[in-house]
C-alpha cells in the first residue's frame, strides 16, 4: 500500500493525555506531515501497565484485549502506539492469545465478548523505520538539526522482551539514532541505550529512581550529548522531572533537556512553536534548541 | 502455604529447574543493589521450594519488570512470568499480604500498584494528579514530590479534570469478572 495514503488506528495511552501531552502533539504533527492519518481509537481504555500484570495475569490480558477489539470494530487491522509500555502490553496480548486457547477463553469470559484477534500493534518508531523509511523522512527536513549532539535512549520495553519488541536490536538498538541522523543531528553512541530508568518505582521509591537517573544523565553528559531523545513517557518523566530533585537534593545540575524523538523530528521538519511544546519541560529546552527553531 | 494447590507450585519449580546459577540475571539487574535476594538467589530458593524466603525478601516488589534478566538468560527461563505468578499470588491472598507486605518498601510499592489500579478502575484511564495525591495520603509521605506540583500545573503538564471513558461500566465489569472467576476457581 502507498504509505502516503495509509491510515492507522491510534492508541495514545493515558500519559499522552497528561504528563506526556507534548509527545501526542509532536507525533501527530510528524504523521500529518507524512500524510499518514492517525485515527484515535474511540473510547480506548488503560492497558493496565505494570500494575495489572503484577496483580492478575488474566486482568493483564483482558484490559489490552478490550482495546484490541475496539481496533477491530473500527475496521482497522493495525494500531499505532506511542507509549513503549502500552505497545508492549498490547503486543504481548496479541501474541499470547494467539497460541493460548485456554487463556483466550478466560479473557472472553471476563470481557463478555469474543476476542476477535487479527490486530497488529505497532510502535510509531517501527512504523517510521519500516513502513515510511529514512529517505522519505529526510525529504521532509527543512531545518536540519545540524551539529546537535543527541543520545537516543530506548529504555526497556522498546527492545525487551525480544520476541515482543522485534523491530530493533536487543542490546544495541539503532532505529532512533538513524532517525536523528536523518534529521541532520549527530547521533552520539553511548552505553546506556537500554538501561532501565526505574520506571513505575517513581511513585513509591523515587530515591532509587534518582540513583538510576543520575547514572544515565552522567553518561549522557560524558558523551557530550546536548539532548536525550526518548520514546517512552515514563522514561521522559523520570529523566526530566528528577533532574529537579538532583538539583535540590544533591546539588547536581545536569541541564540536560529530555525530548520525545518526535518533538525533535517536528522541529527539523519546520513545525511551529506550539507543536513543539518546549515550555512543558521542567529542564529548560529553549537555550539548546531555540537556535534551530529560529533558523 | 497450604492455601495454594501443590500442582501450581510444582509448575513454577519446573520452570525454575533449568537455572544453573550463572548469575547473568543478577549482574544485569538495574535494581540489584536494592534487592534483599538477588535474582539468581530467588531462583535457587524457588528450586528449593522455599516460598517463605522468596516472600520475605523485598525482591519481587523492587523488580520493575524491565525484562533484562529474562532477555539474557542463557537457559531461556521466563523469569518475569515466574515472578508475576508469585506476585499474583500475594495480590490474591490477604493472609500472605499481612504476613509479608506490611512493612517498608514492600508496603509502599504494593500500595502504589493498588492505587494505580483503583485509579484506572474509577476513570478507565489514569488521572495522574489524583494518583500522586492519593499515594501521598495513604503512604503518609504527604509532601512527596509536592514541590513540583505548582510548576507541573503552570506548565500544563497536569490535566485539571479527569476524563472518564464512556464504557466505564463494561470496563469495571472486566475487573469484577476477574475477581468472580478467581473466587470460583478457589
Amino acid at each position: 500500500m502507498d504509505i502516503e495514503k495509509r491510515e492507522y488506528a491510534y492508541y495514545p495511552g493515558c500519559s499522552l493525555e497528561g504528563m506526556a501531552k507534548e509527545f501526542d502533539i509532536a507525533t501527530k504533527e510528524v504523521f500529518t506531515r507524512l500524510g499518514i492519518k492517525l485515527s484515535e481509537l474511540a473510547d480506548w481504555s488503560c492497558c493496565g501497565a505494570t500494575a495489572a500484570h503484577y496483580k492478575d495475569r488474566l486482568l493483564a490480558y483482558a484490559l489490552p484485549a478490550r482495546n484490541l477489539n475496539l481496533v477491530g470494530k473500527s475496521g482497522k487491522s493495525e494500531v499505532a502506539i506511542s507509549c513503549a509500555a502500552c505497545f508492549s502490553r498490547l503486543k504481548t496480548t496479541t501474541m499470547q492469545l494467539e497460541h493460548d486457547s485456554k487463556l483466550k477463553a478466560e479473557v472472553e469470559l471476563v470481557l463478555e465478548e469474543k476476542y476477535e484477534g487479527g490486530v497488529k500493534p505497532l510502535h510509531i518508531l517501527e512504523i517510521l523505520m519500516q513502513s515510511v523509511g529514512t529517505a522519505r523522512l529526510q525529504a521532509l527536513v527543512t531545518k536540519p538539526l545540524k551539529s546537535l549532539r543527541v543520545v537516543s535512549y530506548y529504555g526497556c520495553l522498546l527492545v525487551r522482551p525480544p520476541e515482543v519488541a522485534t523491530f530493533d536490536d536487543l542490546e544495541n538498538p539503532t532505529s532512533m539514532d538513524k532517525i536523528m541522523e536523518c534529521m541532520g543531528a549527530v547521533a552520539v553512541d553511548w552505553p546506556m541505550k537500554t538501561e532501565c530508568c526505574g520506571a513505575s518505582l517513581t511513585l513509591s521509591k523515587s530515591d532509587w529512581v534518582l540513583n538510576l537517573v543520575e547514572k544515565l544523565l552522567r553518561e549522557a553528559k560524558d558523551a557530550k550529548a546536548q539532548v536525550i531523545a526518548v520514546a517512552c513517557p515514563l522514561c521522559q518523566a523520570n529523566l526530566d522531572m528528577r533532574q529537579i530533585d538532583l538539583q535540590n537534593q544533591k546539588r547536581i545540575d545536569f541541564k540536560m533537556p529530555v525530548l520525545y524523538f518526535t518533538q525533535l523530528m517536528a522541529l527539523a521538519m519546520g513545525a511551529q512553536k506550539e507543536k513543539l511544546s518546549f515550555h512543558r519541560h521542567l529542564v529548560e529546552v529553549q537555550s539548546t534548541l531555540g537556535a534551530y527553531l529560529n533558523q | 502455604m497450604q492455601a495454594h494447590p501443590h500442582t501450581e507450585q510444582d509448575e513454577l519449580k519446573v520452570m525454575g529447574a533449568k537455572c544453573y546459577q550463572c548469575g547473568k540475571c543478577s549482574a544485569g539487574c538495574p535494581l540489584a543493589s536494592q534487592m534483599e535476594l538477588s535474582t539468581s538467589q530467588m531462583m535457587r530458593q524457588l528450586q528449593l521450594g522455599n516460598y517463605d524466603a522468596i516472600y520475605r525478601s523485598n525482591s519481587l516488589w523492587v523488580c520493575v519488570a524491565c525484562e533484562t534478566c529474562q532477555s539474557r538468560c542463557p537457559q531461556e527461563i521466563k523469569i518475569v512470568e515466574i515472578w508475576d505468578t508469585l506476585r499474583n499470588r500475594l495480590f490474591a491472598d490477604k493472609k500472605l499480604q499481612r504476613k509479608y507486605a506490611t512493612k517498608g518498601a514492600v508496603r509502599h510499592i504494593l500500595l502504589a500498584h493498588k492505587i494505580f489500579l483503583s485509579n484506572i478502575y474509577t476513570f478507565g484511564r489514569i488521572f495522574e494528579p489524583m494518583l500522586a495525591a492519593i499515594y501521598n495520603l495513604r503512604s503518609g509521605d504527604l509532601f512527596k514530590d509536592a514541590s513540583k506540583g505548582p510548576s507541573l500545573l503552570v506548565k500544563g503538564k497536569l490535566p485539571l479534570l479527569p476524563h472518564r471513558i464512556n464504557g466505564i461500566k463494561e470496563f469495571q465489569r472486566i475487573f469484577k469478572n476477574v475477581e468472580k472467576y478467581r473466587a470460583q476457581k478457589g
